[in-house]
């Protein structure tokens, strides 16, 4: 009697599925996050500086205010007044776990100086005696985000 | 006369590999291209100065240097302690003569009008300068 023999299957095959959901996962997080870092950083034209140091403007959980020429004040993509801004702050100053803030100001070059400095005045008022000012290197041309 | 019969062939779904790479390295430059296009940004530090807002008195207790922008037609009227300074690398020269002689902290003060860069430039040029001690005013200036 002859026994049926089983056949053997050789070579390998690449499960494309997995794959493609990867790759979808992957594409929908850049866009995410690169809208996420849009919202924080506006595009806006820096004052020029020498002695800026390099920083990255999402790192490090800092506040970012936007101040854009026409005296708009934005954080985080919404428009806020003074009055707002100064609540947040002292929101985020009464926190029990809150540590120290740290805010960065990016004002458009061509903001008038009024504005920023009633935003200065609110964070004083708030006890912050240091804020960090976003500019960028001579001759550097303007962001187009 | 016996024809012969096709065989049927059953098709096997196939996907199409070369495709699939196409759009993932499309996207892959894209993702590149953007990124770069992301522009690299500088902080520079500055304390801010209570004098003058009732809140803290003598935050700065020496006696500062001033430093006064007026917004004229023209651009920016510099002031270093009443002294009428001509541009940005005069008041770098007269900082850098100061610093030399003594440690002072600077305060920058602004008229309203003024644009944000003249204020940053004199910032820049107090750190330039030798100068780390720099506050912008609360103060609203006069012309």
């Amino acid at each position: 009697m002859q026994l049926h023999k089983a056949k053997r299957e050789y070579g390998c095959e690449i499960n494309i599925a997995p794959l493609i959901d990867v790759v979808f996962l992957l594409i929908i997080f850049f866009l995410t996050v690169s809208h996420i870092a849009r919202i924080q950083v506006e595009p806006l034209e820096l004052p020029e500086a020498q002695e800026g140091k390099k920083a990255d403007p999402l790192a490090g959980g800092r506040l970012i205010v936007n101040v854009h020429r026409d005296g708009r004040v934005a954080i985080a993509g919404q428009t806020h007044s003074l009055t707002s801004i100064r609540q947040l702050l002292v929101d985020e100053t009464g926190r029990e776990d809150s540590g120290p803030i740290s805010i960065l100001i990016r004002g458009d070059r061509e903001a008038s100086w009024e504005k920023i400095r009633e935003l200065m005045n609110v964070c004083t008022d708030c006890g912050i005696g240091q804020v960090d000012v976003a500019v960028i290197e001579p001759g550097q041309k303007p962001s187009d985000l | 006369m016996r024809l012969t019969r096709q065989k049927s062939v059953l098709a096997v779904p196939q996907l199409n590999m070369a495709s699939m790479v196409d759009v993932v390295f499309l996207l892959l430059i894209f993702f590149m291209c953007t990124s770069s296009l992301n522009q690299p940004e500088n902080d520079i530090s500055s304390q801010l100065s209570r004098l003058g807002t009732g809140t803290g008195q003598g935050a700065v207790p020496e006696r500062p240097v001033r430093i006064r922008l007026l917004g004229v037609t023209a651009g920016v009227l510099i002031t270093c302690d009443e002294k009428r300074i001509a541009d940005f690398p005069s008041l770098e020269a007269e900082l850098q003569r100061r610093a030399a002689l003594e440690d002072r902290p600077v305060v920058i003060e602004g008229q309203a009008g003024v644009p944000f860069r003249y204020m940053v430039a004199a910032l820049d040029v107090c750190h330039r300068a030798g100068m780390w001690r720099v506050a912008f005013s609360p103060r609203e200036v006069k012309p």
